[in-house]
């Protein structure tokens, strides 16, 4: 998608990647025993490069997230694994070092943090707070200059950085969302759902502000969604997890005309579309399971149409078929192509 | 069309906007105003705009929930047409046999003290159908029919004890419980996976055949209406810009808003690009609007017609598909 950014060497970006994740295992401890909330996840951002993670609601997606820029509520423990953000191994500071780093080198758009603005301050106001704790010699002119920049850069007037939160509609509170998550020029971005509670027009318009964005500025930008028709249409990669394992990876434009995951495969062929033939959908059956007590094997198998003995028993270890397009399933040469059934 | 199950004319909610706490209201937000349509029996009509467009008045209006300020809604029954909006209280007990409601929220849409057989089985008891036994066992049955199987596990389950596609699916036993003609049901996938939502509007399809009901399907999702209904129906700011079967609606969206909105939903397909979007902005509200066209003001479109009239009438462009746009028609 963004050929100028990324040098593709097929499939792989050359150079060393931004963000490099190895290996990561997170739990919830709860009073009920341990939540295997991410488990064993490995991949990496290539710099100037769009990965999306695509999944169903529990799936680890936003725990994947927040362990990336480590804001954990206290029961969460980084079990095993390594985050290196630039060659600094972020999984491994305190509280106190990830301060300095954290909306420095790595920022986020939290899922509905539009609807978070504090209503008695100015939006501009709200943003020079965030500038303030990194930038101290900072004057405020220079504050406000700066503010102006980035509300340029999201298709905001400056003007409105001296309006009240209610004074801006649900896309421009999320431009500023986004002005304010690039404020201290991040090297990394996530993006969380960064338009699920908005119209699809304005959904539009926020995607293609965050596209022109990552390529004006060469930024690595991780998006996640629930949504794969988003997910396509702003990667270059795909990630998918299922129950907290990424059991898919590869590039967008492989993955979606054939998936090799059973799960990516059911996923993408229960996603309606207004474009391309009106066809049947598959209903994915079954439930997600219970994160307290996974099941043995591959954690997919209860649901997993091709589900043989073996996947019941072991959980199936990450191949790669292709350079850069990772599957973890014991039969992914069962998985047919993408079916376009006429209804 | 044969007679219609359902015929909406004219129909209009205005809600007044106090300016003071003794004064008078002056100002009326129009979030329903002056929309037509009719639903034929066993079809269904996707509604569809983005939010604040008045889909959900619209569908509160039509199994009254919300009163409308003025219109007529009319409801086949038994051959005659029942006027909605003046039944008496018998005849709003006949009229609650034949319309129900499948709600968005699965979570506040049912009462979490009471089990899943009293939530199903509420219909019933209000009608005087069945004795206890009876309708225990029709509560199973169409506990099955919507999949909660095996049905004896749920029935004295609590809503709590359930993941939000089972919800649904007891909305959907609830709403069927009494063999209604017509349901409206509102986003009623929107808060669930993908996965589970298909397997829910599969479900909605299936027994749409079985019980012979019509829907009206309320949905921001273009996509999802396409999968759901026989025609669908553009709103925006309180009226219908455009109106058609499905797939000829889609193929040849008329109206500039249509084609704003089709062509700003994501496609599930790296390959395929999507012509650009024409309009900008948001959505605002309609709060005594001009008289002119509700669109003018984003539209890409206008022209001196659109300024000097009033707005447009939804007029047929010919395969049954209604446009409402002084431009279009001359356009294409």
């Amino acid at each position: 998608m963004n050929e100028t950014a990324i040098e593709r060497n097929g499939g792989v970006q050359s150079g060393r990647p931004i963000l490099e994740v190895d290996g990561l295992v997170m739990h919830y401890r709860t009073k009920a025993g341990d939540v295997s909330a991410v488990e064993e996840v490995t991949f990496a951002l290539g710099r100037g490069e769009a990965l999306g993670l695509v999944g169903e609601s529990g799936c680890g997606k936003t725990s994947v997230a927040m362990t990336l820029i480590r804001l954990l509520p206290d029961n969460a423990i980084i079990k095993e694994g390594s985050v290196v953000l630039d060659g600094l191994n972020v999984a491994e500071l305190t509280d106190g070092e990830m301060r300095k780093h954290r909306w420095a080198d790595i920022s986020m758009v939290f899922q509905g943090a539009m609807n978070a603005w504090n209503p008695v301050y100015k939006v501009g106001d709200q943003i020079m707070e965030a500038l303030e704790q990194h930038f101290p010699d900072m004057s405020e002119a220079e504050g406000r200059v700066r503010i102006a920049e980035l509300f340029e850069l999201v298709g905001l007037s400056p003007a409105m950085m001296d309006r009240y939160p209610h004074e801006f509609s649900g896309g421009m509170r999320q431009r500023a969302v986004i002005a304010m998550a690039l404020s201290c020029n991040p090297k990394v971005i996530i993006a969380d759902e960064p338009t699920t509670a908005l119209d699809v027009i304005v959904q539009d318009q926020i995607l293609k502000e965050l596209r022109k964005i990552q390529e004006e500025l060469g930024m690595s930008i991780i998006y996640i969604s629930h949504d794969v028709a988003v997910i396509a249409e702003v990667s270059d990669r795909i990630g998918v997890m299922y129950a907290g394992r990424l059991v898919e990876l590869g590039a967008t434009d492989e993955v979606f005309p054939r998936p090799r995951h059973p799960y990516t495969y059911l996923l993408l062929s229960s996603t309606p579309s207004v474009v391309g033939p009106r066809r049947r959908l598959a209903p994915l059956e079954g439930e997600p399971p219970n994160l307290l007590a996974p099941p043995t094997g591959c954690r997919f198998q209860p649901r997993c149409p091709f589900a043989a003995e073996i996947c019941a028993s072991q959980d199936p270890p990450s191949q790669e078929l292709a350079p850069g397009h990772h599957v973890a399933c014991w039969h992914w040469e069962q998985v047919p192509e993408l079916g376009r059934l006429e209804a | 069309m044969t007679q219609p199950l359902v015929k909406v004319e004219g129909l209009r909610k205005l809600y007044p906007l106090h300016k003071g706490v003794f004064r008078k209201p002056t100002e009326y937000i129009h979030a329903v105003d002056d929309v037509s349509f009719e639903i034929a029996p066993g079809e269904s009509l996707g509604l569809v705009g983005e939010s604040g467009c008045g889909k959900t008045t619209t569908g509160r209006m039509l199994v009254r929930l919300t009163g409308a300020s003025d219109g007529q809604i009319l409801l086949q029954d038994d051959g005659s047409m029942i006027d909605v909006a003046h039944v008496d209280r018998d005849g709003m007990k006949r009229f609650r046999r034949r319309v129900q409601m499948i709600f968005q929220d699965p979570y506040e849409s049912m009462n979490p003290r009471r089990t899943i057989f009293d939530t199903i089985s509420e219909p019933l008891q209000v009608q005087g159908i069945g004795t206890v036994a009876e309708r225990e066992e029709r509560v199973a049955e169409l506990l099955e029919m919507v999949g909660l199987i095996p049905a004896p596990t749920f029935m004295f389950r609590f809503p709590h004890q359930l993941s939000g596609g089972q919800r649904q699916r007891v909305a959907i036993a609830r709403a069927l419980v009494i063999d209604p003609s017509f349901i409206v049901a509102d986003e009623p996938t929107s808060m669930l996976d993908v996965g589970i939502s298909i397997s829910i509007m599969e479900l909605m399809l299936n027994l749409a055949e079985e019980f012979d009901v019509s829907y009206l399907y309320i949905t921001h999702d273009l996509a999802v209406a396409r999968y759901m209904c026989d025609r669908i129906a553009v709103m925006y700011l309180g009226k219908i810009v455009e109106i058609g079967p499905t797939e000829e609606l889609l193929a040849n969206p008329r109206h500039p808003y249509t084609r704003a909105l089709l062509s700003a939903v994501p496609v599930p397909d790296p390959s395929s690009v999507r012509p650009a979007v024409e309009i900008e902005g948001g959505i605002a509200k309609a709060v005594n609007p001009p008289p002119q066209c509700r669109f003018i003001g984003r539209c890409p479109w206008v022209q001196d017609i659109c300024r000097r009239r009033g707005h447009p009438p939804l007029e047929d462009t010919g395969n049954d598909h209604l446009v409402s746009c002084y431009v279009a028609k001359e356009s294409v």
